[in-house]
């Protein structure tokens, strides 16, 4: 991204966010479904959640429940948008503890000496080497099944990820010539790493985690598709998915459309990620046509 | 000399790390408050009387610390414990269980490498047209798509067609039931599809291609989409290196550049993400496998968290690991051998 | 006459790059030609264009440049107007380039063997490929070809990879070589040495050269003309020797100046920078940094003034005295 030292961060993120149609896509999507997410619980009761009717059992979609009703009786509209708020409140927390503390260990093994740096490595991998679902449903299992304890699991499941990519950028960033000098006007350690190193890691960084919260996402609902969570009155996605597989055949619309939904919640995370990528990519190499 | 040297240490690595795999699932089966280590290793027909005198043959009775050293005995001996959701000793559901997911997995990674690859290719080359911008949103949305629900709409279409009488594929399981009684392939690598062309029954290998299709299909999508994003990536780093412009002037053809520069180039790319790609391989086959009633460890991991069977997903948990630090020691020594730069 | 000894030759050639959203005009009709069997000099500082001009006549071109006026002739036709086919056989068989900085300008995963076989042309095999290779690599002075041929670019000093792109530039005898500041990354011995093989090489199969760079001291011991180019303009093109005693010029005059000599006291700098494409003063490009400067030199493009064997462009000197 071209920083011309003019311009204040926000207007040169503005700039470079609307130049393409694509970008400007991506952006409008993300902000569209937080604009979901903020407004729903303020629009819909909770009665949507909880209240069962079971004379509206099973209805298809109407003009008065847009996409049906499920097995209680509940409008799965409402649910679905009650669920966005659910997923990215679950989200924006792990998401929060994670990078916090993979971004901590990345950076001291990054940085540190290094024996220092094999041991932090060493008890990364160990997690690492376990793929992420799993180690989130096995930490599920032990720990337990509230949408509480489910975000523990994820936080323990994602956080290497994080230390990895941190770790990675703080290694060919301290190669650079400007920490010499730093070094050489005595600065100590920690605030190079964290007032010099830090800020300027910080825009692939940026692309990664949004991208993250989207697996997150799907991690999340992946996990009360098989039955975590708290019960059939868990306002999730992947839950309702499961709730509605029985009468799958009868009723599909208890399925399609949540995970539609889904989807596109993950998509625009995607997409953000991706448009991310391309406005901090050094733009200025000649890529010849071939 | 010196390269014996490095693939030891990675191994010795290897080793270090899946030990610290163990402490963590004994961390995780033991002392999470919570969790009763006895029924990971009683049976539903073992007799109540029994239970203290397994407890000690266990050390369950032994302080949290000297309680790991009779785990890591009872794994190398082979006593992983009892999967009480599926009524099997660990190590026998894994037997069983692991050609099926095996399977499964190596035929979803081969359509997502080769259809991922194409699309990476096709959008980077393409870089700006609107063939690029299809083939972006395709492995965006195909990264997006959560795997249990595309099983499930997949199914859902296939029953509709043939609800209308058109030919559909079958929904679950991986061979009719009829024809696993009247024309059976004896096992020799428990994969039907290896076995079947090896035994020569061509029905069989037919009906288990057509079992196979819908679930690899779904489990091929995520790994997909990162496959061909990854390609995208490496290839358009590629094409804006100097060296290109160097070959160009020598007058080579697109083709040649292509096929020689770019692509070798770029394979180093997918190598470095192969080990994700298995492990997304091996996390999405618990919710395909579910989906689609694929009778394999995944299923099985599936059932044991329904019913808080922690023998059944700790042993999930280190086979998965084991496979996965076995594949990343494997692409790491694979490095050395594709780039000649590396110096060990 | 004049016309039967060029090779290749720009005429009024302007290029523009579209960088954000404007278009810049960063080669402001250039005119120069290369003529057969000499080595020809395109001088200038970083950011004169002269890269630019360079791959212009190859067509390798990046993909925000636009050609907005002019033409380059090889051997009579125009390049510009050729289809990529007929330019990528000229790319193979008539023009080569060398580039510098050969350790990134090499395919790092292949062999230089295997780099060296791409351009061997396609009827010869197997044994005959690697004798080519090996009698290209000697040409290009490997004493020992045979073992260079497993290596990879990494395992070579800068000097000897751009040998080895000498020798892949030789294979298919081109007519003409680039030489794209092939010494900047060199040490002294091994730019000379380099540059007096380059010379033999030159009278042994009649090439001739068109060397970029902006060492002027290089110009001076190797090149017979000498084209020296500012801001994308082409201000002087003479002899080498003629343009070194007396250059007419300002730029080539305050350049020439610039060289520290032997028992100089101060080192004698041209005021001000060079200008950045997305700012290029009017008028003159050079006008902001002239000490001879009057107001047209602000207003108009200077008029180019040829003789047979001078060039000036300039508003004010306008004849050799």
């Amino acid at each position: 991204m071209i920083f011309p030292l003019s311009l204040p961060w926000y207007r040169a993120f503005l700039n470079s966010i609307t130049e393409t149609k694509f970008r400007l896509f991506a952006f409008s999507l993300l902000i569209g479904t937080m604009i979901v997410a903020l407004i729903s619980p303020l629009v819909i009761p909770s009665s949507v959640v909880y209240l069962v009717q079971p004379t509206k059992s099973l209805l298809p979609p109407s003009y008065a429940h847009i996409f049906g009703t499920d097995l209680y009786g509940r409008d799965l509209f409402g649910l679905c948008l009650l669920s966005i708020t659910v997923d990215l409140q679950i989200a924006y927390s792990v998401t929060i503890a994670s990078f916090g503390i993979g971004m901590f260990i990345g950076a001291v093994a990054g940085y540190a000496r290094r024996s220092a740096d094999e041991v932090l490595m060493r008890i990364t991998d160990v997690f690492l080497s376990i793929p992420a679902f799993i180690l989130a449903m096995a930490v599920a299992v032990a720990v337990g099944h509230t949408l509480f304890d489910l975000q523990i699991a994820l936080v323990v499941a994602i956080w290497p990820a994080y230390a990895r990519i941190v770790r990675g950028q703080v290694l060919s960033e301290r190669n650079k010539l400007y920490i010499d000098s730093l070094k050489l006007m005595n600065v100590p350690a920690r605030k190079i790493l964290f007032s010099h190193i830090m800020p300027n890691i910080i825009y692939p960084v940026l692309a990664f985690l949004t991208v993250q919260i989207g697996v997150t996402i799907l991690f999340l609902s992946g996990l009360t598709f098989l039955g975590f969570g708290s019960g059939p009155f868990t306002p999730e996605l992947g839950r309702i998915i499961s709730d509605g597989l029985d009468n799958f055949f009868q009723a599909p619309w208890i399925v399609l459309f949540p995970g539609f939904v889904l989807s596109i919640l993950v998509f625009s995370f995607n997409l953000f990620g991706d448009a991310l990528r391309d406005m901090f990519d050094p733009r200025l190499k000649n890529i010849r046509s071939v | 000399m010196q390269l014996y040297r490095y693939i030891l240490r990675r191994i010795g690595i290897a080793i270090l790390v899946l030990f610290g795999v163990t402490l963590l699932t004994f961390y995780l089966s033991r002392g999470v408050p919570g969790v009763n280590p006895i029924t990971a290793y009683v049976t539903p027909t073992t007799p109540i009387s029994l239970y203290p005198q397994i407890a000690r043959e266990n050390g369950l009775d032994l302080p949290v610390y000297l309680q790991y050293f009779f785990y890591m005995k009872d794994l190398l001996v082979g006593n992983w414990g009892y999967s009480r959701s599926i009524g099997l000793p660990v190590t026998i559901a894994i037997e069983n269980f692991f050609p099926a997911t095996l399977e499964l997995t190596i035929v979803a990674m081969i359509i997502a490498v080769v259809i991922g690859f194409a699309l990476g290719l096709v959008s980077a080359l393409n870089n700006g047209k609107w063939s690029d911008f299809l083939s972006r949103g395709i492995s965006i949305e195909s990264v997006s798509l959560p795997p249990f629900w595309i099983g499930i709409v997949f199914s859902l279409l296939f029953f509709f067609i043939g609800q209308y009488g058109l030919p559909t594929l079958p929904l679950d399981g991986r061979i009719s039931q009829t024809l696993l009684l009247q024309n059976p392939v004896q096992p020799i690598t428990g994969m039907f599809l290896i076995d079947s062309l090896l035994r020569g029954n061509i029905p069989f290998f037919v009906n288990a291609l057509l079992h196979i299709i819908l679930p690899a299909l779904t489990l091929s999508l995520f790994p997909m989409g990162l496959i061909a994003r990854t390609v995208r990536a490496s290839v358009l780093d590629v094409l804006s290196q100097d060296h290109i412009v160097f070959a160009l002037s020598k007058g080579l053809s697109r083709r040649t550049l292509i096929t020689r520069h770019v692509i070798k180039n770029s394979l180093i790319a997918v190598l470095t993400i192969l080990g994700l790609i298995f492990a997304v391989l091996l996390s999405g086959s618990v919710l395909v496998e579910t989906v689609f009633a694929w009778p394999g460890m995944g299923q099985w991991a599936a059932t044991s968290i329904t019913s808080n069977d922690t023998a059944g997903i700790m042993g999930f948990t280190i086979v998965s690991a084991s496979i996965f630090v076995f594949i990343n020691l494997v692409v790491d020594i694979a490095y050395i051998f594709i780039d000649p730069r590396i110096r060990y | 006459m004049k016309a039967a000894e060029e090779i290749l030759e720009v005429r009024d050639f302007s290029l523009g790059l579209v960088i954000g959203k404007k278009a810049y005009k960063v080669l402001d009709s250039i005119s120069f030609e290369l003529r057969k069997g000499e080595i020809l000099a395109l001088i200038g500082e970083s950011g004169s264009g002269k890269t630019l001009a360079a791959l212009s006549i190859i067509g390798l071109l990046p993909r925000n440049a636009q050609v907005l006026s002019g033409e380059i002739l090889y051997e009579g036709k125009n390049i510009l107007q050729m289809t990529e086919k007929e330019r990528r056989k000229i790319r193979r068989n008539e023009i080569a380039t060398i580039f510098q900085d050969p350790v990134n300008y090499l395919n790092p995963l292949m062999s230089i063997g295997q780099q060296l076989a791409e351009i061997v042309p396609t009827p010869t095999k197997g044994k005959d490929i690697v004798e080519v290779c090996t009698n290209s690599l000697s040409k290009a002075g490997f004493k020992e070809p045979k073992k260079i041929l497993r290596k990879y670019p990494h395992e070579l000093s800068g000097g000897m990879c751009q040998r080895a792109m000498l020798a892949m530039a030789l294979i298919r005898s081109p007519k003409i070589i680039i030489a794209d500041e092939i010494t900047t990354a060199l040490d002294v011995n091994t730019q000379a040495a380099l540059l007096a093989h380059l010379g033999e090489l030159k009278k042994q199969y009649n090439l001739s050269l068109l060397m970029i760079t902006h060492d002027i001291g290089l110009v001076a011991s190797n090149c017979d003309r000498m084209v020296v180019m500012y801001a994308g303009t082409v201000f002087e093109i003479g002899s080498v020797n003629q343009v070194m005693e007396n250059p007419i010029q300002p730029y080539t005059k305050a350049l020439l100046s610039s060289i520290p000599m032997i028992g100089s006291q101060k080192l004698e700098a041209i005021p001000g920078t060079v200008p950045s494409i997305l700012s290029m003063p009017d008028g003159c490009r050079f006008n902001p940094r002239c000490k001879f400067a009057v107001d047209v030199c602000r207003k108009t493009r200077p008029p180019i003034i040829e003789t047979p064997e001078r060039v000036v462009a300039c508003h004010v000197f306008q004849q050799a005295n």
